[in-house]
């Protein structure tokens, strides 16, 4: 395969990767050419000492699907980046696809309880002042303003656990893309 | 502008602990469940 050809498949295999991205690698590959021309090597010799351009452009792939997940961490775009990991060969990311999988239903029960802890304690803040008019409201014989004041409490603690159920979130995501990170480095060589 | 989160966190739980502490008296000292 010469240069152009070799080019040429290397755009068509990473046509899905944002433009940046893209003109940065081939950008990369055309300098790899011209350092290999000038030390007198031919085209051919230099395309093959680059492997395939198919296994360049999942490689290239998987690494822009994980600095994309690094930048707009979401769940979405954590598993992009373990699906294109995994499509490189790290079958290992199959069992952390699982254990993902189980901890975002568990932060998304998290973010649940949290929401229905705030309803709670504002229904708590509201339902002295309105009991009086509504016959199905009952305050269950305890003094209002002592439901008043749970309710602040209780609306201010269901705040801080929506707050920490997205720390550790953001947590257990960095630790995510760090294990992919790593994954990625294995196969370029930079871990050994 | 740029929120403090420490500062929210931090006021969210001086909050917390004043209602329940206010709360918590003012349930006892008035006879619990009635």
């Amino acid at each position: 395969m010469n240069k152009k050809q070799f080019l040429k498949e290397l755009r068509e295999e990473l046509k899905q990767l944002p433009k940046e991205d893209l003109d940065s690698i081939m950008e990369d590959f055309v300098e790899h050419f011209k350092i290999g021309l000038s030390k007198g090597r031919n085209e051919e010799e230099i395309a093959e000492s680059l492997g395939t351009p198919n296994t360049i452009a999942k490689h290239a792939k998987a690494y822009s699907l994980v600095r994309r997940a690094e930048d707009k961490t979401s769940v979405i775009n954590i598993f992009r980046a373990i699906y294109a990991t995994i499509a490189l060969g790290f079958f290992n990311l199959i069992f952390v696809l699982g254990v993902l999988l189980g901890i975002s239903f568990l932060l998304f029960g998290f973010f649940l309880a949290s929401g229905a802890i705030v309803f709670a304690g504002i229904a708590s803040i509201v339902s002295p002042f309105i009991a009086p008019y509504i016959e199905s409201i009952s305050l269950g014989g305890i003094n209002p303003i002592a439901i008043f004041f749970f309710g602040i409490g209780l609306t201010a603690f269901g705040l801080l656990s929506f707050i920490g159920t997205g720390y550790i979130s953001r947590w257990f995501f960095n630790i995510i893309i760090k294990y992919l990170k790593m994954n990625i480095k294995i196969i370029t060589g930079e871990i050994k | 502008m740029k929120l403090n989160m420490e500062k929210i966190i931090l006021r969210l739980f001086i909050l917390m602990i004043v209602s329940f502490i206010i709360g918590g008296t003012i349930y006892l000292v008035t006879g619990g469940m009635g």
